[in-house]
């Protein structure tokens, strides 16, 4: 039996933490703001004297791409604690804790996420408002889009996990990191969304995994049914699920090459 | 500085299997951004404000070519907030050689080998090959590498002054390389000053870009200028800043 309360307990005692670092975290978000800026600059040139391009608005556009953002810069880098984790050997004492190693690492590293999503999302509907005005329908899409993002985060955070376990196989997981974040900003729309692909694509890039991370939760908000939300969701829970068990498997392979010496 | 990359080198190839990761990782993840902008591309058609697809291209070429020469050659610039505030220049300072060069010379990030192939490549792969090409991408790339490298000394520097200034100064060396990746053309009004000062994007890819398609001797003569007042304001940062640095307890040693 998953006991959920101490992995909820973990989960509070990191958001309480992360509320500690909000002031320094704020002035690194001059980041989004300038993304922003710049999707802005290149979008308008793209749209000019266009009102749709792939069915999509420049309003819409840019909505999209700032709810993709704040998945992508609300990630908390998981890959990186347990790779140091694994390189200095520290991992061998959360094993005689008792909680699951994953669990402990999801709990963890959603709430660092969510409070850093929260002033994300504010910024961007501060900055996409004076850019393009309020995206149409926005404030009955996005109790769902939070839903969507938060899988698009537990999503990032299982992959995170994966590639992090990985440091048992190889010194450095990182550039295994970077090609991940570069099929979500590519296959998985976070740059352009999926329906500006080539047609032969767009079916392909729809179903796989790392759409769910960005697309999915970002066009649901900005183009809202809830056809749309509940595939989003259907997509999350089942990725979800299967990388959860993956992640599982590879913990459960790693552990054999743990060699404790001394104490 | 030869010394230091032969060194660094060959620390860096002592975990070969983490080498290679890492240098061609970092080729891959690069590669990623071809099929954005050729997508991107097919889907616009024609041109964005006089980019084409090869002209977006260059910008790639250059900025990872110049970005990988300042990373192989010049790698621990990027550190110079943490060594300032943690006191750890007392070890440089006890040197028998000129701080700044001996300090952003002491490591080589062996990622910019994947960002050093991939700019050449895609360089050779888009852009049309001649001498006088060729040798202008080169001039351009180093010029860039020094001029990256000066922009992350200037607002490093200010930790001498305000305190930890680490997450501004890489905040803004980010910037100047987001900047240099898209079309200077998109941008007007006021951010376009920024883009030619504070954060000099323009300098560094877009007029290098202008030059490299149609070659004006003068205003190649005012890029150098403008390349050379940045490199001495954060040569004169630093020098001032090390006047207020007061030395750590901390002990080291450089071997």
């Amino acid at each position: 039996m998953i006991h959920w309360r101490k992995y909820f307990k973990i989960f509070s005692c990191t958001v309480r933490d992360q509320f500690a670092y909000i002031p320094a975290y704020l002035i690194g978000n001059i980041f989004l703001v300038v993304v922003l800026f710049v999707f802005f600059s290149l979008w308008s040139v793209i749209y000019s004297g266009k009102a749709l391009i792939a069915g999509l608005s420049m309003t819409q556009t840019l909505w999209y791409l700032s709810f993709a953002e704040t998945i992508e810069l609300s990630k908390a880098r998981v890959y990186n604690q347990i790779q140091e984790e694994v390189k200095e050997g520290s991992i061998a004492y959360a094993l005689g804790r008792p909680y699951s190693y994953n669990g402990f690492k999801v709990a963890r590293s959603l709430g660092e996420s969510l409070v850093k999503a929260i002033p994300i999302l504010i910024l961007g509907f501060i900055v996409c408002s004076l850019f393009t005005g309020i995206l149409p329908g926005y404030f009955r899409a996005i109790p769902f889009g939070l839903v969507l993002i938060t899988g698009g985060i537990i999503l990032n955070l299982m992959w995170g996990i994966i590639i992090g376990l990985l440091a048992f196989w190889t010194e450095e997981v990182t550039p295994f990191y970077w090609i991940l974040q570069k099929l979500i900003f590519i296959a998985g729309g976070m740059f352009l969304p999926i329906d500006f692909f080539p047609q032969w694509l767009q079916g392909t890039a729809k179903v796989l995994p790392f759409a769910y991370s960005a697309y999915w939760p970002a066009i649901t908000i900005v183009n809202f049914s809830m056809e749309n939300f509940m595939t989003a969701l259907t997509g999350q829970v089942f990725y979800i699920t299967v990388l959860g068990l993956v992640a599982y498997g590879i913990f459960r392979t790693a552990l054999k090459k743990i060699h404790v010496q001394g104490g | 500085m030869k010394k230091y990359f032969l060194f660094n080198l060959s620390a860096g190839m002592e975990y070969r299997t983490s080498f290679l990761i890492q240098v061609f990782g970092m080729v891959l993840n690069n590669c990623a951004f071809i099929i954005f902008w050729k997508m991107l591309f097919d889907r616009v058609g024609g041109d964005i404000n006089g980019y084409g697809f090869r002209e977006v291209m260059f910008l790639w070429a250059l900025a990872t070519f110049g970005f990988s020469i300042s990373e192989i050659l010049m790698g621990n610039a990027r550190q110079l907030s943490s060594i300032i505030y943690k006191g750890e220049l007392d070890v440089y300072l006890l040197q028998p050689r000129a701080v700044l060069p001996n300090l952003v010379c002491s490591r080589m990030n062996i990622s910019g080998w994947g960002d050093l192939i991939y700019g050449v490549a895609l360089f050779v792969i888009t852009q049309p090959l001649t001498p006088v090409r060729i040798v202008l991408f080169l001039l351009f790339a180093l010029m860039m590498a020094l001029v990256f490298v000066s922009v992350r000394v200037f607002y490093h520097s200010l930790t001498f002054f305000l305190g930890n200034a680490e997450q501004f100064a890489a905040t803004i060396s980010e910037l100047v390389i987001m900047f240099t990746i898209y079309p200077g053309s998109i941008f007007s009004g006021p951010s376009t000053w920024i883009l030619h000062t504070i954060i000099p994007a323009a300098l560094v890819a877009w007029i290098p870009a202008q030059l490299f398609a149609s070659f004006d001797p003068l205003k190649f003569l005012m890029l150098l200028a403008a390349d050379g007042v940045i490199v001495l304001l954060s040569l004169f940062m630093f020098r001032e800043g090390l006047k207020r640095y007061s030395s750590g307890n901390r002990m080291g040693t450089r071997l």
